[in-house]
Parts: C-alpha cells; structure tokens; sequence
C-alpha cells in the first residue's frame, strides 16, 4: 500500500493539488466560464468572418475572380440557372447566365426558349468563353451569322472539361433537347483536352461537389479567395509546366500517337450523338505556340527563373511541331471518316494579326479569334457556301 | 469572472488534465493491443525510383482491421517467406508486385508466397518481391535485376496499377519506417507524434469516415476511357523487353477489382457504378478473374471492407500460379522437375 501511496504522490497528487489551487473554483463556474468563452469566440470569428467578406465583395466590385464550377456525375459543369458577373485576371468585366443544364445563353428569359434549330456549341473554357460576354463567344458570333439572333446559340462548355467529359453533357443535354439543331460545333482544344483526358484522369473527380461547397462558391467571396490562396500555397500542380502540353513530357511518342487516335474516337463519338443536327462540325484549336513559338513568352511569370523558362522555352519549336502532327493526324482520321473539321491553325496561318488572336495571360482565344473562326465555320457549312 | 495569474493557471488545468488524459487513453491502447503499431513500419528511403524499399531485418506487429499481425523483412529487403529454403544453389521464383503480393493485411504464414513455397517445397525457393505502392515501373525495375534464368511471376493489381503507371515516382514518403502521403502532415509531424498509438488510431478511424470512398479503377471509370486505354497501352510495352529476353520464364496475372466480382462491395468506390464495366484488362496468363470467379462465396477471397486478398484468395493465388508453372515448366524444360499439380482450394 505505501508503494501505490508513494506513487501517487510522485505523479497524480501533485496534478490533482495544482488543480484545486486557483480561486474561485467549483465545477460549474469551470463549465459555465468553458462555455462563455467559446460562445465569445464563436461570435468574435463571425463578425470578423462578415467583415472580411463584406470587405473582399467591395475589392471584387461583386463580381467573382475565377470562373465557378461544379462537378456533377463526375463531370464538370457551370452551376445552373445562375447569373453572375465574372472578372478574371487581365480580363474585362463579363456576365454569365445559364440555363437548367448549366449550358450558357445569352439571357435568362431564354432559358425556357425552344432549342431546336438552333446552334449548340460544345467544348471546354475554349468554348464557353473565358472571360468574355456571351456577344463576345463563337457560339454567338456563329448564330448572329447563321441565324441572325444570337439568343439561339447555347454553350455546353466548362472549365476543365474535354471531349470525353463532352460525351456525358452531351447525352444529358440530348436528353433534354431532342429537336435537331441547326448547327453542333464541337471544339477539340488542343490547349489541354488531350491533357486532361491522360493526366487528369490521374486523380479521379468526385462524384459531384458537395452542396455546401457549391453554396459557397457561388455566394461567398471570402470562400472563393480562401480557396484561391489554399491552391496557391498547395502548390499542387507540379506535375504541370505552364504553357506546355504535360502529353509532350508525360508521353513517349508512340503513347502521343496511341492518344491521338483514342481522342479522335471521342470526337467521332461525340459527333454521333450531336445528331440529330443539320450540320455538325468540329472545330480544333490549337494549342498557342503551334501558332506563333513567341507565344509561350506570355508564361514567364509562372516561372522562378530566367533559366527554368528558357530551357523549356528552347524546346518550343519541337513540341510546336510535334503538337501539329497530333493535329493533323486527329484532323485526318476526322475528315477521312466524312465529318467537317475546321482547324483554327489554318486560320491563323492566313491572319496578319496573330499576335491578337490568343489571349494575353492563355491560350484563349480573343474575341477577333472568334469572330474569324465563325466567319470560316458558316462559310464552310454546305447549305451557305 | 478570473483574471490574471488564476486566470493562466486555468487554462494550464485544463491543459495538463488534456494530457493526463491522452496519456492515460495512449498507454491503454498500448496495453489493449499489446504494444502493437496501426501502421507499416517498414519502410526506407531509397535513392532511385520509386524512392522507397522495405528495411531489410525489420518485424513488424501491428494490428489491422482487427487482426493482430506479424510481419518480418529479411536481409535482403524482401517479406519474409516463411520455410523457404536458404540454399542458393535451389532455383529461384520470384514472386512480383504491389502490397496484394507483399501480403497487406496478412502475416508471414498467410502470404501468397508463403502458400507457393509450401507447394513446391524444397525443389524451389519463392522470393516475395511485394511492396505496397508499388507500380508497373517498379515491376520492371525488380525484373530487371533478376537473372533471366529465374522464374519470375508479375501479379498486377487491377484495383490500382494502371493509377500506378502515370510515373516511375510516388507521392509519398519514407520517415521513421512508415510510407507517408507527400503532404505537410507527411513531412513534419515528429516521429514521437507518429509512433502515438493514439494518433495512429485516430488517423485511421478520421480517414475512414471523412476519407471519403476511394476511387473506382480508372479502366472501370466510365469517364476514364482514354486515360485507361493509353496506359494499358504503356503496361503492355514496359514489359516488351523482358518478355523477349525471359520468354516462357516470365509469367503475368492480375488480380481482380474486388467490386468487379462482388457488386455489394461497390459502396466502398466513387462512383457508384450499377455494373463494374472494364474498358481494358491486364494481361492475365493464368485466368486468375475465371479462377475467382469459380470459387464460392467469392467475398472470402478478399478482406473485409479491403480490396486486398484474405488468406483464403492467397491460397487460391498460390494455387493458380503454382499450376501455371508447372504447365511453363514441362513446356521450358523437359529435364526440370516440374512440381506435380496441386487440388483446388475449396
């Protein structure tokens, strides 16, 4: 008995005597004092959490610094029915409006509009307008040449999707509209849909964003800027060097070729399920420095050094040649099975502005890109030429 | 209200009963489980691809999904294979893959090289070349530093290997012998925090029910068609070389996505798929999926809520491979000792 006396004393009893020290001390006033603390602390985060937010929607002039996204059946989609101002970097102010798929329109008394016969486009960023008013997109541009109103176009595009993504939003769009359209331009963005098919498949996308995740997203700019800083400090991309197509580094040349013929697959899949259509197209875009090589110049800030970018930038003219023969092997196996292809890169080849064609800060296309690619889409449809 | 000093000492109440208590629950699990870790603790940096091995001479006695095991690394680096001849003068087969091989979730006596050594007996020795994390590009590197002579067996994985494929580097790391995610919590938490039996536990019961479902495999994903057909399409040329040089010597088999063959595990995958569509398959030498699917119920093959193999499919595996050989053998070599066929596991 006197060991456990002796040990006690040498560890327990010295804890329990500090404790009871302090004055006043009784077990309820220890309870109440827990509860009044956290309560206070609970309300003093809030009203800094409003302050901040109020704060950060002055800064933003309420409009959103990225372009939002959800998931849905793990593809991505623009949120539904929303309508929202969006100003990214190096961009002009632009709104956006959706309809129930979340395909964009130009207005929301259209979303109920009738959608048959007229033009559906389906792509990527590339398609859906990266920063630019609806006026601005090629959709817009195609049905104001085609149709005279460009309320009849609709864009089935989101970031980060690509053609294999397409499949799916294009059944649940066909399910949903199953009129014949008068014209489906279907984008290949060689930017980074073939890209995303091989290396963003490496982490699979969850099953749909979860509804707490989309509120916020799309309600709370204190949210948006916590995510865009957590990103940044992540870090998590290492596996992509920016401005340069990660299937020039991530593949050996027969496993480009083997992609290559899997993605023009897709796009004769896609094709199929564009129908019924009057006239389907598909329209590929390159990537920027298959254009011009100075366009990978506009990446440096996304570089930590002078030599990190111009090892890389020495190797430009290969992948540009490289990127061309994907193209025109993609383009060929395309047209040999009778589809229309219109390739942006012969386009910019015949432009004298190629410096005004693609984006500044990406490989977007401007909209002075747009209004040329729609003028060669409509000129080369059978019924218009 | 307090203030001041009593105010402090408070809070320093609070925080030294916190750790008696966490002390106290800490040396409980200790005692509950016998001192036992929840997490491998086997591992060593390595300098080339893919940046990690097993230690050689390492035990290992954990306890996972509730059973305790015990897990030895012998000098080379390699799971231990229990009774397997030491002469090096026995030829060699060499068992090749991920942690399915290594025998995730199994002790020494319940591995798939294990059961084949009990097979062949003495006439052979099974080296068990498993590693959890590894990949295709690992596969390769191991076949390369065995002599072509040697039998050698790749068993891929079809939950995860073609994931595996995009890189010969892992995003994980070794530190204080566990394989950790390349993440801040991987790089920086003390091996003190590590070893905590408390953390362990809590890690593991927290990544089970906010984790998340882990992912289908990408040639089941109906969104990952593409991705899954290119890198089937470099599986397949990764091995073209030592398929030359090994010819009949070299065997392949895959073993099945455990919701591939049994539809109730799905709720353990994202997405929920109605039927488990594959869109390419290893190859497969031994119709190891037809050798499952044969096997009655089904569900004993794997671990529970663990798409590794039980016991029980490792015995099955061991069979499979075992009959394999044998048939390679009579065919590579008519003055061999080819082993005799075994009975099916039932």
């Amino acid at each position: 008995m006197t060991i456990f006396r002796n040990l006690y004393n040498l560890t327990v009893g010295p804890f329990l005597k500090f404790a009871r020290k302090p004055q006043p001390t009784t077990r309820f006033d220890l309870f109440y004092l827990s509860v009044v603390y956290l309560v206070k602390l609970l309300l003093k985060t809030l009203a800094l959490l409003v302050v901040l937010e109020v704060c950060l929607r002055i800064i933003h002039l309420g409009a959103m610094p990225v372009m939002p996204y959800q998931v849905r059946e793990q593809t991505p989609v623009m949120p539904a029915n929303a309508q929202f101002t969006v100003k990214l970097a190096g961009h002009q102010r632009a709104s956006y409006v959706t309809d129930d798929l979340g395909a964009r329109i130009l207005s929301a008394d259209l979303r109920r509009a009738n959608c048959t016969g007229g033009v559906v486009v389906v792509g990527d960023s590339q398609a859906l307008g990266w920063g630019i008013n609806f006026e601005d997109t090629l959709g817009s541009r195609v049905a104001e040449l085609l149709l005279h109103d460009r309320g009849r176009a609709r864009i089935l595009g989101a970031p980060t999707t690509d053609p294999e993504h397409n499949l799916h939003s294009l059944t649940r769009y066909r399910n949903w509209c199953p009129g014949i359209e008068r014209l489906s331009i279907l984008i290949l963005n060689l930017g980074n849909d073939l890209d995303e098919m091989y290396l963003g498949r490496w982490e699979s996308l969850p099953q749909s964003s979860g509804f707490v995740a989309t509120w916020l997203t799309m309600h709370s700019s204190l949210y948006v800027d916590l995510t865009i800083l957590k990103r940044k400090l992540d870090g998590s991309k290492e596996d992509l060097v920016p401005g340069i197509n990660s299937i020039m580094y991530a593949l050996n040349r027969d496993e480009q070729d083997f992609l290559a013929d899997r993605t023009a697959e897709i796009m004769l899949e896609l094709a199929r399920l564009a129908q019924p259509s009057e006239s389907v197209m598909i329209v590929i875009v390159p990537q920027d420095y298959q254009v011009a090589a100075n366009q990978f110049d506009k990446y440096r800030p996304y570089y930590d050094s002078d030599k990190e970018f111009n090892d890389l930038k020495a190797k430009i003219p290969e992948y540009a040649k490289r990127m061309s023969e994907l193209e025109e092997h993609i383009s060929r196996k395309l047209s040999d099975s009778g589809l229309a292809v219109v390739r942006f890169s012969d386009i910019a080849r015949e432009s004298d502005r190629v410096a005004d064609l693609f984006e500044h800060t990406s490989h977007h296309l401007t909209p002075i890109a747009y209004q040329l690619l729609a003028n060669r889409i409509v000129n080369s449809m059978p019924q218009t030429q | 209200m307090l203030s001041g000093a009593p105010k402090v000492r408070r809070y320093l109440y609070f925080a030294f009963t916190t750790l008696m208590v966490l002390t106290a629950v800490e040396l409980g699990i200790r005692l509950a489980f016998g001192n036992r870790v929840f997490g491998l603790r086997v591992y060593r940096s390595i300098t080339e691809s893919p940046g990690y091995g097993l230690a050689p001479t390492t035990v290992c006695d954990m306890v996972q999904a509730g059973r305790s095991l015990h897990i030895s690394i012998d000098a080379a680096g390699n799971r231990v294979t229990p009774s397997a001849p030491t002469s090096s003068t026995i030829p060699v087969i060499h068992l090749i893959g991920d942690s399915q091989v290594f025998g995730q979730g199994l002790s020494d006596y319940e591995t798939v090289s294990y059961y084949l050594q009990t097979k062949t007996g003495d006439r052979f020795r099974v080296i068990n070349h498993g590693v959890p994390g590894y990949g295709p590009f690992a596969y390769r590197r191991l076949l390369q530093s065995i002599p072509a002579t040697d039998w050698a067996v790749v068993v891929q994985t079809e939950y995860n290997d073609l994931r595996d494929s995009y890189s010969e580097r892992t995003r994980t790391l070794v530190r204080c012998g566990y394989l950790l995610p390349d993440t801040p919590m991987g790089h920086f938490v003390p091996c003190f925090g590590l070893n905590l039996r408390l953390f362990q536990l809590t890690s593991q019961i927290s990544g089970a029910m906010i984790g998340g479902l882990k992912p289908v495999p990408i040639n089941y994903d109906p969104h990952d068609s593409v991705a899954a057909r290119v890198l089937m399409y470099r599986v397949e040329k990764l091995f073209d070389g030592e398929r030359k040089k090994r010819g009949a010597r070299l065997i392949f088999t895959v073993l099945p996505w455990d919701a591939s063959l049994v539809p109730s595990r799905m709720r353990m995958y994202s997405p929920r798929l109605e039927k488990a569509i594959s869109w390419v398959e290893f190859p497969d030498e031994c119709d190891m999926k037809g050798h499952f699917l044969k096997f009655q119920p089904v569900e004993d093959l794997y671990l529970p809520n663990d798409e590794h193999i039980s016991p029980t499919g490792a015995s099955l595996v061991a069979t499979v491979i075992y009959d394999k050989l044998h048939e390679r053998m009579l065919i590579v070599d008519a003055n061999s000792t080819p082993p005799k066929p075994s009975n099916p596991v039932h």
